[in-house]
């Protein structure tokens, strides 16, 4: 028991470096021995997740970038290697039609870029949302759940539903309100012209809310006398917003920046949801196609968008997941450090 | 004139004056502002919040139309006589019509129900267990050199903005036997150290280590007091973590679609729902839109049961206990 109480008091005094200091072999002594149960125990506690991790975020990494460098094979049914003086086969496929005037993939690629850019423009916005929540201001605590209520039900629900509304219910208003033919109407999620423009509303639209519960949570981490002194000082709710909340907030927004250009080049948009696989009896104007979706429906659905099996497409898919993957590292990094120069450095 | 030019203050008090009347008009300027920024941020929000509950509206009162009455007029109020009317028992119809053909077999939406309930409760409990074990270890055991390593190669990783392919996913799932298998996508899910892993990590960094000391003084082992002493201090944010992974699962439709085909959940049926030519009497718009709303009633009622512990303990750099 005498040796178990001096093992425990060796753990604080290695975690913090603290301590009475012991002399040196018997503290070495008491210090192996409490190490070693520790070392066993965290062993025993991360062993599953090690495993995990090992298996899918190091060798499925693995995977994805040999991947890059293979095709399918339909003799054998599996995928295998380029010769070698082919190796970048996939990359300079994928640069090639990302280039080319012909082929829709540059388009497709400046597409996924707005979807994402749409989330951008939205932030400002949803912080001054999250404010005014903050502040408690009329019905605040009722327009906080309607706020919320986006994030907690489907994106799948609530893009069918937006889809069924501009499909129909607009359909409604045009022949019984208009009162004009009803072979007249288009629906906006149909033309070519206008459909772009109608998903980048409805990313904008539901974008305003924003992450409302992380902003809300990060705004209200302001401390009070900060505020009391700001209005000592008289200032309004708009300069409050910008020389108190903002500055505060700044890892926060940090962070939503970062996440923001890591998915930049591969952002889907509403796609998906709205209109499948683009195969089932639903129409997806060429226009508003995104890289993103490009990729994903080549690689689950056969013969899709691409026009080809999903297995042909799984090397260049990776191989172009893995360019973006390179090119976003430079991105990612160099925005990390522009918020780092540029950080007020303001503290809770 | 001498005699007014007396009553005028000194010379050099005398440009306080314009000075006065400038100031008085930029206090103008600036009440005009201070008023206008909340005034107009208050109105988008509270233009925002109708706009959606009137979408929300429409499609309740849509989904009770018959299938006439929507195409006769899909903007107002269900019309009265024969044919037309309040249709509840369109949400009957909704469920019983939820079924997708798989190999040969219509997969219901009670058993759809049941994996929803497989996928986000396995998935998300193991995800947060898995979430709020090693963070822990991370957090408080920080001493041991490989833990240190360990914590910066998650730090890395979560920055690196690289992650394997659909494609290699799917390749790596069906070379392990784990595609199209509950378990092993659950397995797959239960990474410890993305999102939840940094909210636990920054808890479990705000819960002092004295208690721990105390449970060894008393005999307790690691584990022990990892159990009993310190993880009940964080129940709360495992709960909060818990929900809202599994209203993240429950919704989620992506993953059954690519990964698990044979176990379809209630979202994927749902989204299924509308490219369902089967039978035409029943895919139709309002059928379809009450479908939906069904789905969305389970998490809707889990948020508004819990809404003031999920609102109110979320912050980017943790949770409140």
């Amino acid at each position: 028991m005498e040796q178990f109480a001096e093992e425990v008091k060796a753990v604080p005094a290695a975690e913090t470096g603290g301590g009475e200091e012991p002399s040196a072999p018997r503290k070495k002594k008491r210090m192996l021995a409490t190490t070693k149960k520790a070392h066993i125990f965290c062993i025993c506690v991360l062993a599953f997740m090690l495993v995990q991790w090992c298996i899918f975020f190091v060798y499925g990494n693995m995977n994805s970038i040999l991947l890059a460098f293979q095709h399918y094979d339909p003799d054998t049914d599996s995928q295998i290697f380029y010769p070698a003086k082919d190796m970048f086969a996939n990359f300079g496929s994928f640069l090639s039609q990302l280039f080319s005037s012909e082929r829709p993939l540059g388009r497709y690629f400046l597409n996924g870029m707005v979807y994402h850019l749409t989330g951008l423009v939205c932030l400002p916005i949803s912080l001054i949302f999250a404010f005014i929540i903050y502040k408690k201001m009329p019905a605040a605590g009722f327009m906080k759940v309607v706020l919320f209520v986006p994030s907690i039900i489907s994106a799948m629900v609530i893009a069918l539903l937006f889809k069924t509304f501009v499909t129909q219910g607009l359909q409604g208003f045009w022949t019984n309100v208009l009162g004009k033919p009803y072979s007249e109407f288009t629906s906006p999620l149909a033309d070519d012209d206008s459909v772009f423009l109608t998903l980048i509303l409805y990313q904008f639209f539901f974008g305003l809310p924003g992450s409302l519960l992380i902003n809300i949570g990060s705004m209200s981490r302001t401390p009070e006398e900060l505020v009391e002194y700001g209005r000592l000082e008289g200032f309004s709710y708009f300069q409050e917003f910008v020389h108190l909340t903002l500055p505060l907030m700044f890892p926060v927004l940090q962070i939503y920046c970062l996440g923001m250009f890591t998915g930049f080049f591969t952002a889907q948009g509403p796609l998906y949801a709205i209109y499948g696989d683009g195969q089932s009896g639903t129409y997806l104007p060429e226009s508003a196609v995104s890289f993103g979706y490009y990729m994903m429906v080549s690689v689950i659905s056969d013969k899709s968008i691409s026009g080809m099996a999903a297995d042909y497409m799984y090397g260049l898919t990776s191989a172009a997941n893995l360019l973006i993957g390179l090119v976003s590292i430079p991105i990612v990094y160099g925005t990390k450090m522009l918020f780092d120069r540029f950080d007020p450095e303001a503290d809770f | 004139m001498e005699e007014i030019l007396q009553t005028l203050p000194p010379q050099e008090e005398q440009p306080a004056a314009p000075a006065k009347k400038r100031k008085s008009g930029k206090e103008v300027g600036r009440k005009i502002l201070r008023g206008i920024f909340p005034a107009v941020a208050w109105t988008l929000v509270a233009l925002w919040c109708l706009v959606f509950l009137l979408l929300i509206f429409w499609a309740f009162i849509n989904s009770l139309k018959s299938y006439i009455n929507f195409y006769e007029d899909p903007l107002f109020f269900p019309k009265s006589g024969a044919g037309y009317g309040w249709n509840f028992s369109n949400y009957e119809m909704a469920f019983s019509a939820l079924k997708i053909l798989r190999e040969g077999e219509y997969i219901t939406a009670p058993r759809m129900l049941l994996n929803s309930l497989l996928y986000a409760g396995g998935s998300g409990f193991v995800s947060i267990v898995t979430a709020c074990l090693a963070s822990y270890i991370l957090a408080k055991y920080s001493y041991l050199k490989w833990v240190r390593g360990l914590w910066a190669i998650v730090l890395v990783t979560n920055y690196l903005p690289i992650s394997s392919s659909l494609a290699a996913n799917i390749k790596l799932l069906s070379d392990l036997g784990m595609y199209d298998s509950l378990l092993g996508v659950i397995f797959w899910q239960s990474g410890a150290f993305g999102y939840m892993f940094l909210i636990y990590y920054a808890t479990w960094k705000s819960v002092s280590w004295n208690y721990a000391e105390a449970a060894f003084i008393d005999g307790a082992g690691h584990f022990r007091t990892m159990l009993l002493i310190m993880w009940p201090m964080t129940r709360t944010i495992f709960a909060v973590l818990f929900i809202q992974q599994f209203i993240t699962l429950w919704n989620d439709y992506m993953t059954p679609i690519i990964y698990l085909p044979s176990y379809p959940n209630l979202s994927y049926g749902a989204y299924q729902f509308q490219f369902s030519v089967a039978d035409v009497n029943i895919a139709t718009p309002p059928i379809q839109i009450a479908g939906l709303l069904m789905l969305a009633v389970p998490v809707f009622v889990l948020f508004m049961v819990f809404r003031n512990k999920l609102m109110g303990s979320l912050t980017l750099g943790g949770l409140k206990g």
